[in-house]
């Protein structure tokens, strides 16, 4: 054929990594591979012209741990993740757990699922609540932000000219009440699917914190509604629950779900995590 | 590119292009009938194939991120002991494969006894979460995975279960 | 990996080309032209002026172009074929081509449609209906739609033409191989003895490749008729959802007039089915939508019409339960509504209506065995604890109306019962040839070879066929034998469909070995006995009139599903499914139990999740690659009983399912959101809708 072949480069460190970046601005990063190639279905696998395998940088898979975090490399795979066991945090877990197929978890990185340009996957709304921060790294600059930061409601995450995730950083907090669900019968991104996170802990009988992200074709989280019920004493009173639901009730717009069905579904997870703390 | 792997315990080398799927190279190239195109989106486990000790749908995988890694198949996991005890359970239990699916599931089980030796139900069933086929009966399927997980350990251990 | 097992893709020959189709864009006009890219040496594009013999696929009285001519149908209709060595090149070829076209308004409704959509009306009137509506005590009226479904067998569609001396051979997966030799035969302008069809693998196929494949064949055959090389065209799954037949999206209207205690006295019914662009099969399924109107009850005055509506659409095709299943979820449906109406029980009022033996089907004939229907429905209501259930079903739906915060309650439950038949064989056979044979031959060294056309999905199949000589002729399993199934080798046994493999060729072989083991210590082996099977005349089916009888043989089922709505999603989940059947001769519980069991898994796909939507009159690629079929891990508890059956004769079970499992489905939804609902798949927006207005 009279195509232009791909061009591979395949690093095995950083710097490497940033000179063939610097040398090729346009070059396509390449972990799993899984959002490259995800929905191709034909015959004809189309790769970008340029990509950069990360596959060899040993840096970016590994696994630290101090008491406080947790440091996950961004091509550590779903599966490699989920082997970590008891120690993953609830919601991210589960959000893992559920994801896509075991051969493709085999595949898929956290790196490659955080920075998805179309929508917001999988482990978005649990690294959200969790408040994770990511390692964003540039041949000359370093710089941490919070998930919920990374990524605006629409659209894709906010990285910067030739910027790469190289750590996502998990506070190892201890959470007395997690609620998780995903939604869509299909476990592959459509308009229907998104993850929904909600945690809570409470200190003497205190709400002391209360985290809720939702995540799908669109982020939807607002500290200000979580903040609410921080400070009331548990049980929850059926009114200040009712008073939640009902602020996220006004709070969302219609524009923000791609279906009222959806937005139907997401209030009424609300109110499930939220009369939870009733009991 | 030139590829070089390890496939099925032999050192091969292709030359293909870098995005040719590693499905297509088994098939066109090695003649390896036993991983199926299907879906080619990584969903219907019918391309399934070990890749560096793991289960990967080879319809995602480009030909560049093979290189200098191993590749199991179907045919060559057929040779091992692995594949006997799977066999031989499934026999024993009667789960019937259209064929189509059949390295789908029997890798699917590897993986699955690999990690987890002697799997609860939930576990077996999880394992085929990326098995799609309309000729799989969960019930016989579940009995077959265990009788494979009974013959390993008779196997391994020469003890009844 | 057994080496026998192979499938189409698998296969290939020395310099064979592969070819890939050049699909119209437009889903009603004219072809103006192609433009394509130049061609490479040794590539090229076969359209339709360059189709040897009849540029026509004939099915059952109907017929349709191979490639399109100058009158484009619908999106996706193979237009031209491109061929060449490389399979990637090619396809890319096909893609780099350009349609030129002058488009018509393309029509895609099917409910409301116009006198020149119609391809095939079916009216039935039995009794006086019109007087028995003017004295009814109720008239109940309802509108049940059934979905579009995916087949998703094993292997997507494709072919294989290699020349083998003077003969064409095709390699391909197809249920009808008869139907796949005269169809390329015809298409090339050769006997059709110059063709031979070597049937491929085929799995469990649902009855999607009954017959285009032999349309997929032609494509192999002219493009290697053309290139003088071997070719093979193979789809992607992509591709092969997108265009290949689906089962078709049908709409019935009921209107019945109910006696006061809710006696059926009459029914009206209005059934319409999109059979897309073209479909071999408009009359079989009307006939079968008509005759499944009334379902298994007695109903002394009918009025029933079917309509096959043509749209600018991909042509539907069968799939397993294949018009009977349709009709079966409506009338149930409507069963319950008419009970719900006159305050009585489900239960009852089905056992009160079904039929019996000597009852009649509308105005045909007796119905000569015995009919279980109250051992079936007692048998799944036992097993499921279905009375006590629906009972407190029902007090929690009535406590829950009006009430705050409903989804902090309990579950929102309901269980839901349903009764059907299967039937085997087709209704009527048009104008097919209705002559179909099989052939034996006892050797000299005392093992049998059985020769039929006859193609099986399962191993089940085979193994019956084998036990039935083995047990009639006192030979060992292994003695017997079936013969490849190529069409040099075997006689034509006709399309194996609708449960035909185990009726009709089971009885063929029965007859064979019958005649066998008179001959067989008087005559000197090898002896060689056909039989052959055309359905008689005055016992077939009038589907205008009524009369006759539809089926020889009858198996029945009675179903329970139980569902809990998720109140945060509004899905419904099945927690368990009840089966009872009476199937006659069952070679093998356990491979039974394992078949009716997938069925039942694929039927409650057909009702709630998997959904084939077209939009704009085509599939969406990634909406049919992301197709919602369930996972082991997600498969409710199925339990299924076998009645005591004294009848020793093999029956088809594989429909079964879709004919029961829907309507009981959405019988048990209905009851949970305290609506009736009368669609499949089920909308989740619907039943979320019925739970706020409660």
């Amino acid at each position: 054929m009279d195509e232009l072949h791909n061009q591979v480069f395949s690093p095995g460190s950083l710097p490497e990594l940033f000179s063939s970046w610097s040398r090729f601005p346009d070059a396509v990063l390449f972990s799993g591979g899984t959002e490259l190639v995800r929905g191709q279905g034909g015959l004809v696998f189309r790769l970008p012209r340029n990509l950069i395998a990360l596959g060899r940088i040993e840096e970016l898979r590994r696994f630290s741990r101090t008491e406080r975090f947790l440091d996950i490399g961004a091509t550590a795979t779903l599966s490699e993740i989920l082997a970590l066991g008891k120690i993953l945090p609830e919601a991210l877990r589960r959000a893992i757990a559920e994801t896509a197929n075991p051969q493709v978890r085999n595949l898929a990185t956290i790196g490659g699922n955080i920075c998805c340009p179309s929508r917001r996957m999988d482990t978005f709304a649990p690294l959200v609540a969790l408040d994770a921060r990511l390692e964003l790294r540039t041949a000359v600059s370093s710089r941490w932000i919070s998930a919920s930061r990374f990524a605006p409601a629409f659209g894709p995450p906010l990285l910067g000219a030739n910027e790469l995730l190289t750590r996502i950083r998990l506070p190892l907090e201890t959470w007395d009440y997690c609620v998780h669900r995903r939604l869509g019968t299909s476990r592959w991104p459509d308009d229907e699917g998104a993850v929904f996170s909600f945690i809570a802990r409470a200190q003497k009988g205190i709400l002391s914190d209360v985290r809720m992200a939702f995540a799908g074709k669109t982020l939807v989280r607002d500290r200000e509604i979580d903040n609410a019920i921080i400070g009331k004493s548990l049980p929850l009173e059926a009114r200040m629950a009712t008073a939640f639901v009902d602020r996220w009730r006004t709070a969302v717009a219609e524009a923000q779900f791609p279906s009222g069905l959806l937005k139907d579904r997401f209030l009424n997870l609300v109110e499930q995590a939220v009369f939870g703390l009733c009991d | 590119m030139t590829v070089g792997f390890i496939l099925n315990g032999e050192d091969v080398v292709v030359q293909a292009g870098a995005d040719r799927r590693l499905l297509d190279i088994l098939r066109d190239t090695f003649k390896l009938f036993g991983s199926k195109a299907s879906c080619r989106v990584g969903r219907c486990g019918s391309c399934s194939v070990i890749l560096n000790g793991k289960l990967v749908p080879s319809c995602l995988i480009p030909a560049f991120s093979v290189r200098g890694g191993e590749v199991i198949t179907i045919e060559g996991f057929m040779q091992t002991d692995e594949y006997l005890d799977i066999a031989a359970g499934f026999a024993r239990s009667g789960v019937e494969m259209c064929g189509f699916c059949e390295s789908a599931k029997i890798l699917a089980t590897e993986a699955l006894l690999d990690k987890s030796p002697r799997p609860t139900r939930e576990e077996i069933l999880s394992a085929f979460d990326g098995v799609l086929c309309r000729c799989t009966d969960p019930r016989t399927l579940a009995e077959g995975v265990a009788a494979a997980s009974d013959a390993r350990q008779r196997r391994l251990y020469g003890r009844a279960p | 990996m057994n080496e026998d097992r192979r499938f189409l893709e698998d296969l290939s020959e020395p310099l064979m080309l592969h070819a890939a189709l050049v699909r119209s864009p437009c889903a009603h006009g004219e072809l103006l032209g192609i433009d394509a890219p130049r061609l490479p040496h040794s590539y090229a594009l076969i359209k339709a002026g360059d189709i040897p013999g009849k540029n026509r696929l004939d099915a059952f009285g109907r017929a349709m172009p191979v490639l399109a001519d100058d009158e484009l149908s619908y999106k996706g209709e193979a237009i031209a074929i491109a061929v060449g060595p490389d399979r990637f090149a090619v396809e890319k070829l096909a893609g780099d081509c350009v349609v030129r076209f002058r488009e018509d308004t393309p029509v895609f409704a099917y409910e409301k449609f116009s006198s020149d959509q119609l391809e095939a009306k079916r009216t039935a009137v039995v009794g006086d209906p019109d007087a028995a509506f003017e004295s009814a005590a109720h008239i109940v009226e309802g509108v049940y739609r059934t979905g579009r479904q995916e087949h998703w067998y094993a292997e997507p569609h494709g072919a294989l033409a290699r020349f083998a001396y003077d003969k064409l051979e095709i390699s391909v997966a197809t249920q009808w191989p008869f139907h796949v030799r005269r169809t390329v035969a015809s298409v090339l302008g050769v006997k059709p003895e110059d063709v031979v069809v070597l049937p491929c693998e085929i799995g469990t196929h649902l009855d999607g490749k009954l017959w285009y494949p032999s349309l997929v064949a032609a494509f192999a055959a002219v493009a290697a008729v053309v290139s003088k090389r071997p070719v093979r065209i193979l789809f992607t799954r992509g591709e092969d959802a997108r265009f290949s037949p689906k089962r078709p999206a049908v709409t019935i209207r009921h209107r019945a007039a109910v006696g006061p205690m809710g006696e059926l006295i009459a029914l009206e019914s209005r059934a319409v089915v999109d059979i897309g662009a073209a479909s071999p099969f408009a009359e079989e399924i009307i006939d079968r939508l008509c005759l499944g109107s009334f379902g298994a009850y007695r109903c002394p005055h009918i009025r029933v019409e079917g309509f096959a509506v043509r749209t600018n659409t991909p042509p539907a095709g069968p799939f397993a339960g294949f018009g009977l299943a349709q009709a079966f979820f409506a009338i149930e449906r409507h069963a319950d509504r008419i009970a719900e109406t006159v305050g009585a029980d489900p239960v009852e009022w089905r056992q009160s209506h079904a039929l019996g033996k000597s009852d009649r089907l509308a105005s045909g004939a007796l119905l000569k065995e015995n009919v279980p229907s109250a051992e079936l429905m007692d048998s799944v209501i036992t097993m499921s604890d279905y009375r006590r259930k629906w009972s407190s079903y029902e007090l929690m739906r009535h406590s829950r109306a009006g009430k705050e915060g409903r989804r902090k309650d309990g579950p929102l439950r309901g269980i839901g019962i349903s009764f059907a038949y299967q039937g085997n064989g087709f209704l009527s056979t048009g104008t097919e040839s209705g002559s179909y044979s099989v052939e034996t031959t006892l050797e000299k060294d005392g093992t049998l070879e059985i020769r039929t056309s006859a193609v099986c999905g399962s191993r089940e199949t085979a193994a019956l066929w084998r036990r039935t000589a083995s047990e009639l002729l006192a030979l060992d399993d292994e003695a017997v034998r079936l013969a490849p199934n190529r069409t040099d080798a075997v006689p034509d046994s006709g399309p194996s469909s609708l449960s035909r493999n185990v009726t009709v060729v089971t009885k063929l072989i029965e007859r064979c070995c019958a005649a066998i083991r008179k001959q067989r210590f008087r005559d000197p082996l090898p002896i060689t006995v056909k039989r052959s099977y055309r359905s008689p005349k005055s016992a077939e089916w009038d589907g205008i009139r009524m009369e006759g009888l539809p089926f020889s043989l009858f198996s029945w089922a009675a179903a329970v599903v139980e569902v809990e709505i998720d109140p945060v999603d509004y899905e419904p989940k099945v927690r368990g499914v009840w089966l009872s059947v009476d199937g006659g001769r069952i070679l093998s519980d356990r491979k039974a139990r394992s078949s009716l069991t997938t069925g039942v898994l694929h039927s409650i796909g057909w009702a709630t999740r998997e959904r084939a939507v077209l939009s704009d009159g085509a599939y969406d690629l990634q909406e049919m690659l992301s197709y919602d079929l369930a996972v082991p891990s997600e498969a409710p508890p199925v339990r299924i009983d076998f009645t005591w059956n004294d009848s020793s004769v093999p029956k088809g079970i594989g429909e079964l399912p879709f004919s029961c499992v829907p309507a009981a489905l959405v019988q048990a939804v209905s009851q949970a959101a305290g609506r009736g609902l009368g669609e499949i798949p089920i909308d989740a927006a619907a039943i979320r809708d019925a739970l706020e207005e409660e």
